[in-house]
Formats: structure tokens, sequence, C-alpha cells
């Protein structure tokens, strides 16, 4: 075979091809026609084995480099993913989420035990001497229960409830997505985060326990407390996932570990994001209303935790599934 | 997958397509990474600057000094767009935009899967959210020594998401040397009159496949002596057109292909 021949006689269909990719790259594969989608992958087929052949007769070529330049880059459109759209944004809140958040509700419970278990550390530890909160928390803080007053007052009587809100809310959200990234460290990083946020609210507690604050602070945090705790769980059991893979891989290769409990606890951190925004617009609005009862507050709050909970713990459930267990029950 | 190949400094991958054939990927090196990284990060710091400026006018604040007090509807405007720009620039453009971001567009290098593949709004995720460690966290250089140690230049987000940043080369379908085609064609001439015996072309092969393992010296002592024998063997006793020496080694690629071909067919 002579390069020559061969290039005169297939170089059109790689122009084309390269046409064709030029469009695609600029726009998207849904842009082309019909009938050009279906020349794109006859095309794509054809250069293949060109390319094949070239890689026989003319390795040196830089005609074959440029065949292979072509080939992997209309191989990546041919190959495209599934793209993000409304159904599969559906299907993934309806059924994958809440799948993804029991298959993993091992983690979840690890990442809740740290966290508690501090703040009843934290909480006792200063009941019984005031100075440890003193180490842990702002001072600010301290002196206002000292006075008798919430610290947050202060705080959302100057700021306005909507920079408030998005300001709580943006925090939230990236400590959430930290506190997974720190997972690679082999989980120590974000189980500092678990034990340093545990121990802040034990703290905290037990300041306004010694104060006589109980009622007060349960009236300010319960609104929106219980989800904002609860997601930031959520994001230390996916940070914990990435870290087992790399400590306990199980039967899988480390890489394949890290690579399926990352993306599962990416699932987990981003899917329960939204919720953040949510209770930030709570905390910045409701919260430190003097209008709304705390009663109130405190219904809210225990409806959104229930509804949270309930939502993880049996959303796209499959049928089999919930038969099985109606079963047992009876 | 097969492992890169020896014979370069540069890591060089290959992948099986579904067609059954091999495409050949090049790993992006440390400078290029660097490079588009800069790039981006140029992008969005300069954005930050004109949106923090902007509101600044708009608002008739100092946001240097945060004005908490201030009750205007562009500041929690301002906030979230900060935190999108900062956790979304990546994220979405690699997502959007088949792997690229502008920096990596302009550095012509693209996110793959590692099987060449597009990847997915959360492999998106996950490397991006890594990039937090990578290249956030003190002493901000955790990514630049993974890409430096790993083989195929991998940072943890690439580790954790089975991506790999590939180079992409122009496209280039001209015919070899300018002025080649009365040289080709009197190479073709040789090249149909000469016909080899199956021990000539197995010495030709091996030549061939070994030169690039000899000395240069050594290489071109044995090229000569092949051509010679070769024009020695064609008609008209040695009034053969004489063969440049950067040429040779493509004249005698060309003869092994041709040979090869006339022996399949």
């Amino acid at each position: 075979m002579n390069l020559q021949a061969f290039t005169r006689a297939r170089q059109p269909k790689w122009v084309r091809l390269s046409e064709l990719l030029t469009r695609i790259q600029s726009s998207r594969l849904s842009r082309l026609k019909r009938a050009e989608l279906k020349e794109f992958g006859q095309l794509y087929r054809a250069v293949s084995s060109d390319l094949a052949s070239a890689q026989t007769h003319f390795p040196q070529s830089n005609v074959t480099a440029s065949l292979n330049e072509l080939v992997a880059r209309a191989h990546h459109h041919v190959y495209q993913s599934k793209k993000l759209s409304w159904r599969s944004l559906r299907g993934f809140y309806l059924r994958e989420l809440p799948r993804v958040f029991r298959r993993n509700i091992g983690y979840f419970w690890v990442a809740a035990g740290l966290f508690f278990v501090m703040g009843a550390i934290g909480c006792v530890a200063t009941l019984m001497n005031e100075d440890v909160a003193r180490v842990v928390l702002n001072p600010d803080i301290i002196d206002h229960i000292h006075e008798g007053k919430m610290w947050t007052k202060s705080f959302f009587d100057v700021v306005p409830s909507s920079l408030a809100s998005s300001f709580i809310f943006t925090n939230n959200i990236t400590v959430a997505l930290v506190a997974f990234a720190l997972g690679i460290t082999l989980g120590l990083g974000t189980a500092y985060v678990l034990l340093m946020n545990g121990l802040m609210l034990g703290c905290v507690f037990g300041l306004c326990i010694q104060y006589g604050m109980l009622d007060e602070l349960l009236g300010f945090v319960t609104a929106h407390g219980i989800v904002e705790v609860s997601v930031v769980l959520v994001a230390g059991a996916a940070g914990l996932m990435l870290g087992s893979a790399v400590i306990n891989p199980g039967e899988l290769r480390r890489a394949d570990a890290l690579a399926v409990r990352g993306l599962e606890g990416a699932k987990l951190v981003l899917g329960c994001a939204p919720a953040l925004v949510l209770v930030g617009l709570i905390e910045g609005f409701i919260s430190p209303s003097v209008v709304i009862p705390d009663v109130t507050k405190i219904t809210l709050g225990i409806l959104l935790a229930w509804g949270f909970y309930a939502y993880l713990l049996t959303a796209g459930r499959d049928r089999g599934q919930a038969a099985a267990r109606g079963a047992s029950n009876t | 997958m097969k492992e890169p190949a020896s014979d370069s400094s540069l890591a060089r991958f290959s992948v099986d397509t579904p067609e059954q054939v091999q495409v050949h990927l090049e790993v992006a090196g440390v400078g290029t990474r660097s490079m588009a990284f800069l790039i981006d990060f140029g992008v969005v710091f300069l954005t930050l600057m004109a949106l923090l400026f902007g509101a600044q006018f708009a608002t008739s604040t100092n946001l240097v000094d945060w004005p908490w007090g201030t009750n205007h509807l562009l500041l929690p405007l301002v906030l979230v767009t900060l935190f999108l720009l900062f956790w979304g620039y990546f994220l979405l453009f690699e997502w959007l935009w088949n792997g690229q971001t502008p920096g990596k567009h302009l550095m012509h290098i693209r996110v793959v899967k590692d099987g060449g593949y597009p990847i997915s709004f959360f492999d998106s995720v996950v490397r991006n959210v890594l990039r937090v460690i990578d290249c956030y966290l003190p002493p901000f250089a955790i990514g630049l020594i993974c890409i430096f140690v790993h083989p195929r230049h991998k940072r943890l987000g690439d580790l954790a998401a089975r991506t790999i940043v590939v180079v992409e080369r122009p496209l280039d379908f001209h015919l070899p040397p300018a002025g080649a085609p009365a040289r080709t064609s009197s190479f073709q001439l040789m090249i149909d009159s000469l016909s080899l015996t199956i021990e000539e072309v197995e010495l030709l092969e091996s030549y061939l496949k070994r030169r690039k393992e000899l000395e240069p010296g050594s290489a071109n002592a044995l090229r000569a002596e092949i051509v010679d024998y070769l024009r020695a063997k064609l008609p008209g006793n040695g009034s053969a057109p004489v063969i440049p020496i950067e040429a040779q080694d493509a004249f005698l690629e060309e003869l092994v292909a041709q040979q090869d071909g006339q022996r399949q067919t």
C-alpha cells in the first residue's frame, strides 16, 4: 500500500468527519440533523478502519498520527455519556439518592457517632468546668451568654435576613463540600471537622444549660438546626467513604473502591446541598423572628427533620423490597 | 489498557475502541496543566474583582470591610455569585464543555474518562470538589506533586473520578515533506521495480524495528549499507537516483509496507 494513494483516496472522509466534529464541539451532538448523525456514525467506523490499516502500514507517518487524533476525538463523542436532563434529575431524587444513602448508612452512623459523642463530651465538660467552653468558643458568644442574651440576636438585629441567609447557606454548603473532600486524607480531615463541630455545639448547649437559657437556645436552633446538622453528617459520611476506600477497599482494587465510593459520596453531598439552601433561608428569616412563637418554630423544625429522614429512609424502595418488608412484619 | 510506552518521556497510553482499533492518547504533563490552571485562576480572579468593584460602586459601600448592616439586594446576590464562581467554574465548564475550561481550551488539553470517554456530571463534581485539596489546601502543591509523581499525571481528583487529562494535537493530513511528489514518484518507481525475498524483507523489518535502539552512528552505517545493497539490485547498474539521507528511513518503511501489501493480496 502506498501512503500517497491511500491518503488521496480516503482524505475526503477524514475532512468531512473533522468538519462534523468541529460543529459538534461548538454546539452539542443533538444539534446535528438526523441524517448527519447517521453519517457521523458511518464516517467514524470508516475512519476507524482507516486508522487500523494506517497503523499497520505507515506507523511513523503524520497522517497516522492525525488519524489517531481524529478517531480519539470522534470516539469521545460517539460514546458520549448521558446528559443530565429533567428526567434523570427526577430519577435521581425519587430513587437514586435515597438508595445511595441507605446503601452507605453505616458511614452515616459512624459520622453521627463521632459528632454526638464529642458533643456530649463538650456539654458535660462545660457543665463541670466552664473554662472548657472558653478554649473552644468565640469569647463573644460566652460574654453574651453571661449577660443572659442570645449572641445570635446581636447578629440578626444588624444583618438583614436576605444577607444572613445567603451567607449561612453558602458557608454551610462549603463546609459540607470541604468535609467530603477532606475524606481523601484517610478520613482524618473529615473526622476532625465532625469532632470540632460536635464539640462546639456541645459546649454551647453546656453553657446555655448552666445559665438557664436552654429554652431560648432550642427556640432559635430547632427550626433549622436538625436538618442543618443532618446534612453535615451526610457530608461527613461521604468523606468517611472516600477515606475508607483508601484504608479498606474491601473486595475491590483500591483505585476501584475510590472511584465507586467517591462517586456515591459526591451524589450524597451534592444531592443534599439544596436542603442547606432551604434551612439557610429558615435560619435567616424564621429562626431569629420575634413574632413567630417558639412552639411554631420547634414544630417546623421537627416536621422538616421528619421529612428529611423519611425521604432518605423510604423513598425509592422497589416493590419487591417493600413487599418483603411487609411480609416480615406480619 | 496498556502500560505507558517506554520510548517517550511523555506518558502515553492506548485504549481499544469497541471497533477493535487501538487509539493512542497522550497524557498532559505538569507544565501544560499548571499553565491551564493559572489561566483559569486568572479568569476567576478577574471576574471576582470586577464583580466586587461593580457591587461596591452600585451599593456605595466598602466591600473589603463587608457591610453586614447594609440592606441592599445586591449584597446577597454578590455572595451567592462568589460562591457559584468558586465551586462552579471548573465543575460546570468541564461538564458542559466536554472536559474543557477556557484555560484547558487554550492549552489544547481535555479531561476524559480513563477509557477516553467524555466525563459525566458527577465525574466533574468529584474531580473539582477534590480540587480544594489538590490546589487550595496549604501548601497548595498536593495536586502538583501528585501529577508529577503519578505515571499518568493524575492528581487526587483524577484518581477518585477516574479521569485523565489528554493532549489534543492539531489535525494535519498534509502529505510528507514539501517537494515530495517528484521525489516520491521516483521513489515509487524504485519501490515498484524492486522485488525482495522473504529474508530481505525480514532484514529490513528488523532494521526498522531496532533502529531507535541503535546508536545513531551505527544505525546510519547500517542504513547506508542496506540502501546501497538495494540500489545495486535495481536495473540500470547503479544509475538509479540517489536517495537523500533524511528520506532513507521513509523509503525503507514504504518499501516494506508495499511488500507486505503485495504478499497479502
